[in-house]
Parts: structure tokens; sequence; C-alpha cells
């Protein structure tokens, strides 16, 4: 079990090594950001001057070795445009992603399980097919879309709620404005979700053992709860765990279509203004979430699940 | 003029306003920051973020917007009778306006469509930055609202002493924030801090000393300063417009932290006190009851970035905000229905335009240009995409120096296939025009549209649109786009500089255009001094740069605001100021 951990760990290390010269090589193709800071009447010498002081003209490894040498020491630099340490912009933009994107996941959780169950136990019966058919669509709904109606019924058309930002930080003021951006940010994963549990439930009725279960006399319910659930859980955990890294990383679209001041909409902005280091910065500290998380739900498959060994 | 339109002037016009602000700017750079979102979201419409007006240079972009403007006329404070000097805002009139004894009362909630990245004057590159900036602290100079003209604000008299020498007087009884006078040391720090090549370790952006060619700064006594340049600086009133005094005992401390603190927490001596700056969810100030012009009404201001158009629309529509910048055009007739809400237009200083590659044939020869400017029928596009708002450009130089006489190329067919004859290409030829999506109002459906005018003078285009990002991120500085390509540049106001855009050296020019005639005029310009021999310049400037054509100018971008009917408000060319709106009752 240490070894297996220490193994995935490395692994883990490995992974984000590969994510920030992924992004840092990709970045760095798209042109460097010295013609987008330098003053609108600035010379072409001014610009290369400008460039040159901010050090984009070096060779990409150099630039990447210098990044990677401060990032192990926790040091993500200072962002171009802001002027702030990255790490600090990460810090402060984290709570209100963690707090959307938890939201969703409970919603998305609390909701596709018992819907999943009850499609999987009342197959092909009406429900069942209006809520795959449901789940099909939300899954097939661009996020954007689905944000900009959202808005424009409750917000515009009812009044209902507010259209965009956090609120004043009252405990009534966040709830209603987290309304929508979790209902957004929340359908697809919940339609993926709500249709997995369904399948892996159905697969698992068919085995065996449940056909054992059923034949000792056992109502359907504590054939179902008891014994096929657990099971069938399995490969869905595994999916939540990732979804959840999804979800931190994904509400991307829908921070900015609510103006949700979050990490995801910091990246977009960074990327687009090509401030460097705060993008590749925050990549890297959502590459480390999700990987961290992966790590998490494979231990806790052991716990879940008795026959898997670590190795 | 109709009515209301009238109405809504005197109504500005008695009105004083504080004079600030500026802008600029921008090329357009900037801002995709939005831009881009929506663009991956919802289409261009947003684009418009970085129009002008409001926002003209929105973040992301660079540039900087730099001018200023606005109005206040009063000089004083300790007078009453302020003495306006040019047009007009008479504050001593304003019955409502007026300060003395008025406390400001109310909030208003200000929409943009980006935040802020810093609010140290010397890293602000963006219009949403400036916007933010012009509450706190004030601004050398400042513009007229309507003719975009200097005006005092605190600084209350400028000269030019010789051809390197520039004359400031302050203005008497202002304080910071923090209480300690605004007097020649204050600005004599300023303009030592701006002529450093860095802020803290940092490469600087902005340019207000290198583009004046500044070498000194004197406080001569207590509020009067002299500015050495080493060349004759014309342009250095304009630049003022969008040039914050800040406090040494501020901004003194180059240490990282204290750089930080003041590029979040920043401290003027502006009509406005910074109380807290969230990023990307608010800035709130709160009205200075001891500021030394004319005292806000509105006591408290919040700024609030949302990208997102149709939220924007929704929210101004639920009275959750009070000023939308950056609608777009086919939006706004929905805002002009609505019972709250109403659109306030206004032609910023962006000039929208297609830069012909000049070093490539066939667009070496003028006649191909010309031919190009003549087959464009903006009227159409007008009617069709821009909500009937807008007038094809006569010249690339915005107010106040717009040439008088300057005439925009009339849509005529025959004339540019007349003229592709002439130049040997009668058949046509096959070309490549690029064009950025999610940049400027309607820039994707603008540039097909004028492919299709270039077709029927029998040019076959082949449109290559790009969304903004990587126009700007990639084809842009790689100096080398096609023959025909789409951009948009904001201005500053001041002539010099937009004529600046076609230059040989610009760092945008990509026409790769060398006119003799323009070369020598334009070196004659920068080194006068003389306002008429100035404008005169200009004129002839401007005259060559329209018939010799490097570009085609398409229009200068009309900014479309929404506002709700509780206030009175109109959108100006160069900022937005809370300071000037009302709540009407």
């Amino acid at each position: 079990m240490t070894r297996y951990i220490i193994r995935r760990l490395l692994q883990s290390i490995l992974v984000v090594f590969g994510v920030s010269v992924l992004v840092f090589v990709i970045l760095f193709q798209t042109g460097d950001p010295a013609i987008l800071m330098a003053s609108p009447d600035a010379t072409r010498e001014e610009v290369d001057q400008l460039r040159h002081d901010l050090g984009f003209d070096r060779p990409i490894y150099v630039q990447y070795f210098e990044f990677a040498s401060k990032a192990v020491r926790g040091d993500f630099g200072t962002s171009l445009r802001q002027g702030q340490p990255v790490f600090k912009l990460i810090r402060e933009r984290m709570p209100a992603t963690l707090k959307l994107a938890l939201t969703a996941f409970v919603l998305s959780v609390v909701i596709s399980i018992p819907v999943g169950i009850i499609s999987a136990t009342k197959r092909n019966s009406i429900w069942d097919n209006l809520v795959m058919g449901l789940a099909l669509l939300g899954q097939s709904l661009p996020v954007f879309f689905l944000g900009v109606v959202l808005i424009f019924v409750f917000a515009g058309k009812l009044k209902w709620l507010p259209s965009y930002g956090q609120g004043d930080g009252s405990l009534v003021s966040t709830v209603k404005h987290l309304i929508l951006p979790s209902i957004t940010l929340a359908t697809f994963s919940l339609a993926r979700s709500a249709r997995l549990v369904r399948s892996s439930l159905l697969e698992v009725l068919g085995l065996d053992f449940v056909r054992t279960a059923r034949s000792k006399g056992l109502t359907e319910a504590a054939v179902t709860y008891r014994h096929a659930l657990k099971n069938a859980l399995i490969p869905v955990i595994t999916i939540f765990g990732l979804e959840f890294g999804t979800l931190l990383g994904g509400a991307v679209i829908t921070e900015t279509v609510f103006s949700w001041p979050g990490i995801g909409r910091m990246i977009i902005l960074a990327i687009q203004q090509r401030d460097f280091p705060v993008v590749v910065g925050a990549v890297t500290v959502v590459a480390v979430i999700f990987v961290f998380l992966n790590l998490i739900v494979d231990l806790l498959y052991g716990v879940i699940d008795p026959r898997v060994r670590y190795g | 003029m109709k009515p209301e339109e009238l109405a809504a002037q005197t109504l500005r016009s008695r009105l004083s306003r504080r004079g600030l602000l500026r802008r600029a700017a921008v090329l357009g750079l900037a801002a995709p920051v939005v831009g881009s979102l929506l663009a991956a979201c919802g289409g261009d419409d947003d684009e418009s973020d970085s129009s002008s007006g409001g926002e003209a240079t929105e973040a992301t972009g660079g540039s900087e917007a730099t001018e200023a403007t606005g109005g206040e006329a009063t000089e004083s404070t300790d007078e009453p009778e302020a003495t306006e000097d040019t047009g007009g805002e008479a504050e001593a009139t304003e019955p409502a306006g007026g300060s003395e004894d008025v406390e400001a009362t109310g909030q208003i909630v200000i929409i943009q469509g980006v935040d802020a990245n810093s609010l140290d004057p010397l890293l602000r590159n963006s219009t949403p930055e400036f916007n933010l900036n012009l509450h706190i602290y004030d601004m050398f100079l400042a513009r007229n609202p309507e003719t975009l003209e200097l005006e005092p604000s605190i600084v209350t008299s400028w000269e030019s002493v010789d051809d390197n020498t520039w004359r400031l007087e302050l203005v008497e009884g202002a304080t910071f924030h923090d209480g300690t006078p605004v007097d020649a040391d204050a600005a004599v720090f300023t303009f030592e801090r701006a002529a450093k090549d860095t802020v803290g370790d940092k490469p600087r952006v902005q340019s207000l000393a290198n583009q004046i060619g500044f070498v000194s700064a004197t406080a001569i006594d207590a509020k009067t300063v002299e500015i050495k340049t080493d060349k004759p600086a014309a342009i250095f009133p304009s630049l003022l417009t969008s040039f914050e005094i800040c406090p040494p005992s501020y901004f003194s401390d180059e240490s990282p932290e204290n750089l930080a603190k003041i590029a979040e927490t920043p401290m003027g001596s502006g009509p406005y006190k910074f109380v807290e700056w969230k990023r990307d969810d608010h800035f709130t100030c709160e009205a200075n009851p001891d500021y030394w012009g004319e005292k806000p009404t509105i006591k408290t201001v919040i700024f609030r970035p949302v990208p997102e158009l149709s939220a924007r629309v929704v929210a101004l529509q639920n009275e959750e905000a009070q000023i939308v910048t950056n609608i777009a055009p086919d939006v706004a007739p929905q805002i002009e229905q609505s019972d709250n809400a109403r659109i306030s237009s206004v032609t910023g200083g962006r000039i929208i335009f297609l830069g012909f590659r000049c070093d490539k044939p066939p667009f070496d020869d003028v006649r191909v240009r010309q031919a190009v400017n003549y087959a464009i029928d903006f009227e159409s596009i007008k009617v069709a995409l821009l909500n009937g708002n807008g007038e094809r450009a006569s010249t690339i130089i915005n107010p106040p120096h717009t040439p008088p006489d300057a005439k925009a190329y009339e849509y005529d067919p025959e004339k540019a296939k007349a003229l592709l004859a002439e130049a040997g290409v009668p058949e046509g030829f096959e070309v490549t025009m690029d064009a950025p999506s999610g940049r400027y109002i309607k820039d994707a459906e603008m540039a097909q549209a004028i492919a299709q005018n270039l077709e029927a003078v029998g040019l076959k285009i082949n449109l290559k649109v790009l969304e903004w990002s990587v126009y700007a991120g990639e084809l842009l500085p790689s100096g080398e786009p096609d023959e025909i390509h789409f951009l948009g540049l904001g201005s500053p106001f001041t002539g010099e500089q937009e004529l600046f855009y076609v230059h040989p050296t610009y760092s945008l020019n990509f026409t790769r255009w060398n006119n003799e005639e323009y070369n020598a005029l334009y070196d004659q310009l920068t080194n006068s001094l003389d306002e008429a021999e100035r404008q005169d310049l200009m004129n002839k400037i401007s005259a060559i740069v329209m018939d010799d054509c490097p570009w085609a100018p398409l229009w200068h971008q009309v900014d479309f605001y929404g506002a709700s009917k509780e206030i009175e408000w109109e959108g100006r060319a160069d900022s937005i100021d809370a300071t000037e709106a009302r709540y009407i009752g």
C-alpha cells in the first residue's frame, strides 16, 4: 500500500510536470505579450525593448527552466498585467471556484444517484424514457447556451434571481447568486452521472450474485440497495472523483457567463491577455488538484471494494 | 437635432462636470478580454468592449489609453465663481450640481465588460482601468465632453515658455485623500516616477515621458511646475488628460509590497475615495466630501465587470445596474423599448479601417487602393449591421482636430472598376483579407459585407476571419498580415497621435507605406508648437493619407451604453465618469 502510494505520487509529479511543459510550449507558440502590453503608439524598437526587458526573447527552454525552478519552491512568478504574485491571485480566486464547483458537485451527486437508480429499477418505463431523454439533452446542451437561457428566463423575465456576480457575501445573497451558475455547471455532469448510475446498476442487476440474492427470497429493495448498489457505485465513484476535477477546471465558461470571480475566468482572461505566468501557474495548480483527486479516488476504491488490491 | 437630443444636451451643459479624464487610445489590441469570450460564447456582440468609449482599451490589450478629458470647468475651489475657460460648463450656474451644501447620496452601479488588472497609474493600459482611476485620481487636465477640447482640472493653466519648456499652474487648496497637499512637489514626483524605466523591478508600460522627450520637472513655487523636454512637445497638454497626479507620501516606497498595495488600493486626490476592490467582482468608491472641485452628488459608485452581454442587459433591465457598457447595436432597440432603460450612444475614439500591404502588388499602386475605397458600400453596412449608426470616416483624425473639409470616399463601384482597369488589373485579382472576430462592433460581419462589395467590382476575396485573441496574439505580432487586413485603432484625440498610426516606425502599422511628403510634414508637425500651424499641417497630412490611402478608413466606431432612466447621464467618447451622473427627481 505504501509502495503503491509512493509510486502513484511519483507518477502524479510526472503528470504535473508534463502538463506544465505542454501549457508552456503551446502558450509560447501563440506569440509573446510584448506587443499587447506596449503603449499604443510604441514604435517597433520600443516593443522589441519591452520584449527584451520581459525576457521573452530568450529560448523557450531557458524560460521554462526559470519558471520550473521557481515553481517547485512555490513561486509561480508575478502576473505581467496585475503586478501581483500569481500564487496570491490563485489563492484569492480559489474559494469562489470551490464554492461553485462544490455546489454543482453536490447537486450532481444528490440528483444523479436517485434518478439513475429509479431509472434502472423501472427500466423502459415512462419515467426512465423521460429522464434518460432529459439526460441526453443535458449532455448535449452547450453550457454557454444553457447559462444564457437561464439568465434570460429567471433573471430577465421572471426577475427571481440575480443575473451575475456572487452577491454581497451574506448567506441569502450567496445562495441566490449560486443557483443559476451551479445548475448550469452541474447539468452536464449530472446528466452523465445519472446515465452512468443507471447503466452500471443495470449491469450489476444482471450478475449471478444478484440472482442468488433474489433466489434466497430477499425483497427487491434489499437486493437493489443492499447488494447491487454497492457494487454498481464503484465505477460511479471513479467518475465522481474525476467529475469534481472537471467541475473545478471546467467552470471556465460558467464563470464567464455569470461573471463569477473564480479561477476559470481568471485563466481565460489571462490567456487573452497573454499573461503567461498566470496561465501557466493556474493551469498547473488545477492539474495538481486533478491528479490529487485521482489518487484519492483510487485509494477509496479499496475501501469500497475489498477485492481491489494495491500492488 | 431631435427634441430629445436637444433636451439632453441642454441638460448636460447645465450640469457641471468634473473634469477629468481621459482616454484614449487604444488600439485595438486591447481587448479581447471579453471579446473572445464572447466570441466563444456569443458572437461578437460584445466586442464592443473595446470600443472606445467606454472601454476603449480593454484590458487586454494593450494599449493604453491615454487621454483625458473632461470637463470641469471649475477652476478653483475657493472662489465660488469658477472661471471657466473653455467652453463650458459653468459650474457656478448649477443649481443642482453645485457643490456646497448638497450632500452626496445614493449609489450607482456601472458595469463594464472586464475588470482592471492594476490600478497603478503607470501599469494601467486599458480603458476600464482608466475609468476606475479617474474617480480616485485627478488627471492633470480634462477634456470637454462634447468638443473634446482641453479644459483645466487640477492644472488650471498651461503654457509653453519656450520650445522645450512647459509651465503648469496647479489649483489651490487640493489635498490627497490622506490629507497631504497637492502641490508642485507632488507633480514633480509624479513626472519623475513616470520617467523611470521601471516600476519597482518591472519594465514600465506607460510611456508619457517617452512621448514628450521628458528631461526634467522642477518646482518653481508651491503651485508652479516647469517641465523640460528635449523636443517641442505640443501634445503634452493633451497627454496630461490621462495622467494621474500621485501623492509622494503613498507612492515613493517602491518595495514590492508597497507596489502591490498601490496596484490594488489606489489613493489620489480625486472626487471619490477608494473603499474596496475584489477582483472580477466589484470596485467600490465613495464620494470625497473634501474634494477641491465640484463635489460628487452620488455617494457610492460601484464598478462591476460582467463579460457576458446578455447578463449586462438583464442587469440593466432589472435595475441591478444603472450604466452598462458595450451594448451591441442590434440589442440597442430592445433596450430602447424597455420601461426603465435607454441607450446613450457616442462616437468614440476608435477608427476602424482596412489596411493595405503597400509593399505587395497590386497594392503598391495607389489606384488599386483607391478602387477598394470606392467599392465599399458603407451605407448598406450601416443599415444592415449597425442599427443605422455611424458614418464612413473622412479622416483618420478624431475631434477636436478633425480637418474641417475632409471628405469620405463615396460609394462608386463604376469608378472602382475604372481605376482597376487603369491600374492594369481590369479583370480584378485574387487576394486574402484578414479580419478579427469578436473585437470590434460587428467586425466579422462587416468584413463579410466588404468582401462582397469587393467581389462586385471583380476582386476575388479569400476572407480569413480569426478569433480576436489569435488575430492579436499571432497574426499581428508576426508583422505579416495579408494584403488587406481589418483593424481598429483607438486614438487619443491629439491628431498627431492618430496620424502616427500610418508612420513607418509605428509598431502596429503593417502597411509598409512610405510617403516622402507625409514623412516630411509629420516631422514638421512634431516639431511645431503653434496651434494654427499644427492644425494646418494636420489637415494637409490627413488629405495625403486619405488620397494616397494606405488604409481604407471605414468609420469612427460608435459606442453604445445602456443607462437607467432614473439617472441623467450620457456616454462620452473618452471615459465613463460617474460624477456626471445625477438621479432624476
